[in-house]
């Protein structure tokens, strides 16, 4: 292949106008705030509600068909560490001490936590196989057959939520809440939703779910924080929290901001096509030039070692044919001395018959 | 080898001494946290005069003043060492009456405390600093759990007592001709009302005030050995202290020339027969009764309150319409503001609570409205009518009856089985009857539930709610639904709204009912 410089250049010169082209035409899109599939369902957790019973928790492990865990779901003396979710339990309650240490209100509050189920998820923009897919109905479902467990996902995740078979030699799986995916395809309500006697979970579209909440807050302003948990965090969530005390005091975070996760990270990951797209064209021109290089050295040489063989040549034709002259000239004297010898032998026999 | 020997009695003495050092300051260090209890005081003064002068140099010193007056007890001196005489009583200042400049007080500081810090080391007794940091020092050493003071009525009557209704000893106006204080009666009023949060033109602030007189005749009392009030810091603003502070229970009545009914109208001039909405007869003598001060209410002057607060609102009201000032939820001086507050108390909580903050309907406004010129006759025209009118509308108010007789205690059930949870308990038992009589015991005292519950029936519907009052109100299952459905979703299913009902009841009532499963359902026999 040939190639010469200008037109390498010229190649890297299309190739970025391409990839700034493609930029702007993201940020314009960028412009409409996406804001979930509009029929996706949600899940209202009322914390003034919860009473820590873990029923959801009982019923999360046998509708997800997970692990009998080692104390039984009625013993309540779990609640008194703080809990995460694991490979083994898709949800977990904590107690927490309440900041209204009012008499009526209860010392304690109560948190289900879980997948929270972004609107767009962070752990989906983390994931280079596309094991992560926020489904129409809302769930964040995952799927082992491509995870290749690089366990970004679990990195990228800003509630902590996904967890590792880390004890399984054998494919280990990415395990988090499926927000009972299968159950809602079916037309039933997600298992723990469906066990929580006081019903501080309530299922249904997200749009119905923001307006009970919103419409609770306003009935009862005495009872809640004026503020809906996920309505907006990390660009918003499927799963929605009310809450009587602030929401940084029972362990939620309140610094995640209203973006998305893959908006924050679109900047970096964005120029990953660039570096992708731009390395193999850049590289082929260095190789093309090395291998130009190589050829036009390999020419030299090649002239070099012909001159040097005609010079080798034309030197040893020049002493053959002077040896050769050498041997002649040499043959010559030989047989003038030999003609001459014989012609003094004849002259000196002659002298001697003369003689005689 | 011996060399080594020879070492191990120095080496072995220094970690000796090492270990001391670290034990120690790991003492220290806990003795030093924020939440040691000698370092949480009533105590505190921050010595901060000279910032009135400029920028500090250094850190506010913080002051413990009873540790002071103990010290000095202890070497038989008194108020007078560090105070002042000025008139006849104590300056509040420290060794001075006057704040000149920042030198002098700085000097007046630094050479009266370290000169009696240093010979009261020299006597051998326990003293304070004598270097600048540990007194300017950059973190707190102490921290103030001051809560501020107050008069009561409990301790107003105590005063008034002791001081042999002379109540000109405390109480005083501002004669602005005479220039001088003088004593008017019937015209008193809490000291807050002039002396405010800092010193105006002619008045001192509240809580020089307070101090100058209160402290002073505490004082001037112990030193005719009669029972004295206190003069230590902790005494009135410990938290502590203040809560062990006597209370009477018999308190009688302030007397002000007050009326015991008042017909609430839009201003003084209004007349009854004008009324665009009928206005509020009073109870004034009841609502005495209910809470601690006058201050609560008569929070700016001892006056009516459509006196500031106008029906457009008015400077002086801080442009509050009379509406809000009544009306208001947010704040406890407003009537609803108050009521709601009782609402949340436990006796009431259980019913309302869960209930949402309604809002006003016809129903509701006429509870109060019920001076309406078109059913009094007659109607009034003098102020001293107003109160007679107001007093019979009053009086003819009946209190609802918090008794259920025998015949309609019969009619509701004693028990109810619930069943719901069947495929996994034993029906639970709901001691219907029981829930009831607690109710009826629990409102029985209260004036506010007797007046509102419109009628005997009212009490059913803290739990059948959103329905009329009757005494065979409609199931939980005619609104409740067995399982949740997207049309239903704004009100719970029949588990959730079990539940809610009962343990939220529980839980604002503050009962001792555990939260478990089988307290309520028995566990189904295997």
């Amino acid at each position: 292949m040939s190639l010469s410089r200008r037109k390498f250049l010229g190649w890297m010169g299309a190739a970025g106008a391409g990839t700034l082209m493609n930029r702007t035409s993201a940020q314009g899109a960028a412009n409409t705030h996406f804001r979930g599939y509009p029929n996706s369902y949600a899940v209202l957790h009322d914390i003034t509600r919860c009473v820590g019973c873990r029923s959801c928790e009982a019923a999360c492990n046998t509708v997800n068909e997970l692990p009998v865990p080692d104390k039984p779901f009625t013993d309540l003396s779990v609640l008194e560490s703080r809990r995460r979710t694991t490979a083994k339990t898709y949800t977990v309650v904590n107690k927490f001490p309440s900041a209204k240490q009012t008499e009526s209100i209860g010392k304690y509050v109560y948190v289900k936590k879980q997948c929270n189920h972004c609107l767009e998820p962070a752990c989906a923009s983390a994931c280079f196989v596309r094991a992560f897919q926020k489904t129409p109905e809302g769930a964040v479902v995952y799927d082992p057959s491509v995870c290749v467990g690089c366990r970004y996902c679990m990195i990228a995740c800003p509630f902590e939520i996904p967890a590792y078979e880390y004890d399984k030699a054998l494919e280990p799986r990415v395990m988090k809440c499926t927000m009972c995916h299968p159950r809602i395809q079916k037309g039933l309500l997600p298992g723990c939703v469906q066990a929580c006697p006081k019903e501080a979970l309530t299922f249904g579209k997200r749009k119905d779910i923001l307006d009970i909440a919103r419409e609770r807050i306003r009935r009862h302003p005495e009872r809640y924080i004026d503020h809906i948990y996920g309505e907006t965090e990390m660009g918003g969530t499927s799963w929605l929290y009310l809450s009587g005390v602030p929401f940084a005091s029972i362990g939620m975070r309140e610094d995640l901001g209203i973006t998305p996760a893959p908006e924050l990270t679109s900047g970096a990951l964005g120029a990953v096509p660039i570096v992708v797209g731009l390395w193999p064209v850049l590289l082929t021109g260095i190789y093309a030039i090395s291998k130009r290089k190589e050829r036009v050295s390999e020419e030299e040489r090649r002239e070099a070692v012909q001159a040097a063989i005609a010079q080798a040549r034309q030197q040893a034709e020049a002493e053959k044919a002077a040896a050769l002259e050498k041997a002649r000239k040499e043959k010559e004297t030989a047989v003038q001395q030999a003609v001459q010898k014989a012609l003094e032998e004849a002259k000196k026999k002659a002298e001697q018959e003369g003689h005689a | 080898m011996g060399n080594i020997r020879s070492r191990i009695l120095p080496i072995s003495i220094l970690t000796l001494i090492l270990i001391v050092f670290v034990t120690a300051w790991f003492a220290m260090a806990k003795g030093n946290a924020p939440n040691s209890p000698d370092r949480i005081r009533a105590d505190i003064i921050p010595i901060d005069t000279m910032k009135t002068f400029g920028k500090l140099q250094r850190p506010v010193v913080f002051f413990p003043h009873d540790a002071h007056t103990e010290a000095l007890k202890q070497q038989q001196k008194d108020c007078t060492a560090c105070h002042l005489p000025e008139k006849d009583r104590l300056s509040l200042k420290f060794k001075r009456l006057k704040d000149d400049s920042a030198e002098t007080l700085m000097n007046i500081y630094h050479d009266q405390c370290i000169s009696c810090h240093r010979s009261t080391t020299s006597a051998r007794m326990k003293s304070g600093p004598v270097t600048c940091g540990e007194c300017h020092t950059e973190t707190p050493k102490y921290f103030s759990n001051r809560k501020p003071m107050g008069l009561d009525k409990s301790l107003h009557a105590r005063h008034t007592k002791a001081l042999e209704n002379k109540c000109e000893t405390c109480h005083h106006e501002y004669d602005t001709q005479a220039k001088k204080l003088v004593y008017i009666k019937e015209k008193e009023g809490t000291c807050r009302y002039c002396h405010l949060e800092t010193t105006q033109e002619n008045r001192i602030a509240n809580r020089f005030a307070s101090h100058i007189a209160c402290i002073d005749c505490h004082r001037k009392t112990a030193a005719t050995s009669k029972k004295a009030g206190p003069i230590q810091c902790a005494s009135c603003h410990d938290p502590a202290a203040q809560a062990k502070i006597e209370k009477l229970t018999d308190i009688p009545r302030l007397n002000r020339k007050q009326p015991d009914t008042v017909l609430v109208k839009t201003s003084k001039e209004a007349l009854s027969k004008d009324a665009k909405l009928a206005f509020v007869p009073f109870d004034h003598l009841a609502h005495e009764t209910y809470s601690d001060t006058c201050r609560v209410c008569h929070h700016k002057q001892m006056s009516a309150c459509n006196v500031c607060h106008t029906p457009g609102g008015a400077k002086d009201g801080k442009f509050v319409t009379l509406e809000k000032a009544m009306h208001l939820r947010s704040d406890e001086t407003s009537c609803m503001g108050c009521h709601d507050r009782k609402k949340a108390e436990l006796a009431c909580a259980g019913c309302h609570a869960p209930m949402a903050q309604k809002k006003l309907s016809d129903a509701l406004c006429v509870q109060c409205h019920m001076a309406d010129p078109a059913t009094m006759n007659p109607v009034p025209q003098s102020p001293a009518e107003e109160v007679q009118a107001a007093k019979a509308l009053l009086v003819a108010r009946k209190p609802v009856s918090t008794v259920l007789d025998d015949t309609l205690m019969n009619k509701i059930p004693e028990k109810i089985a619930i069943k719901t949870l069947s495929d996994k308990y034993q029906p639970a038992d709901f001691p219907h009857r029981k829930i009831v009589n607690t109710l009826l015991k629990n409102t029985e005292k209260s004036k506010l539930a007797a007046y509102f519950h419109q009628n005997t029936l009212t009490l059913c519907q803290g739990c059948h709610h959103n329905s009329p009052a009757s005494l065979t109100p409609p199931t939980c299952q005619s609104c409740h639904s067995v399982q949740q459905r997207p049309d239903t979703m704004n009100r719970p299913a029949l588990m959730g709204a079990y539940h809610i009902q009962c343990m939220g009841c529980h839980q604002a009532m503050a009962m001792e009912h555990p939260m478990g499963c089988t307290e309520c359902h028995k566990e189904k026999p295997r």
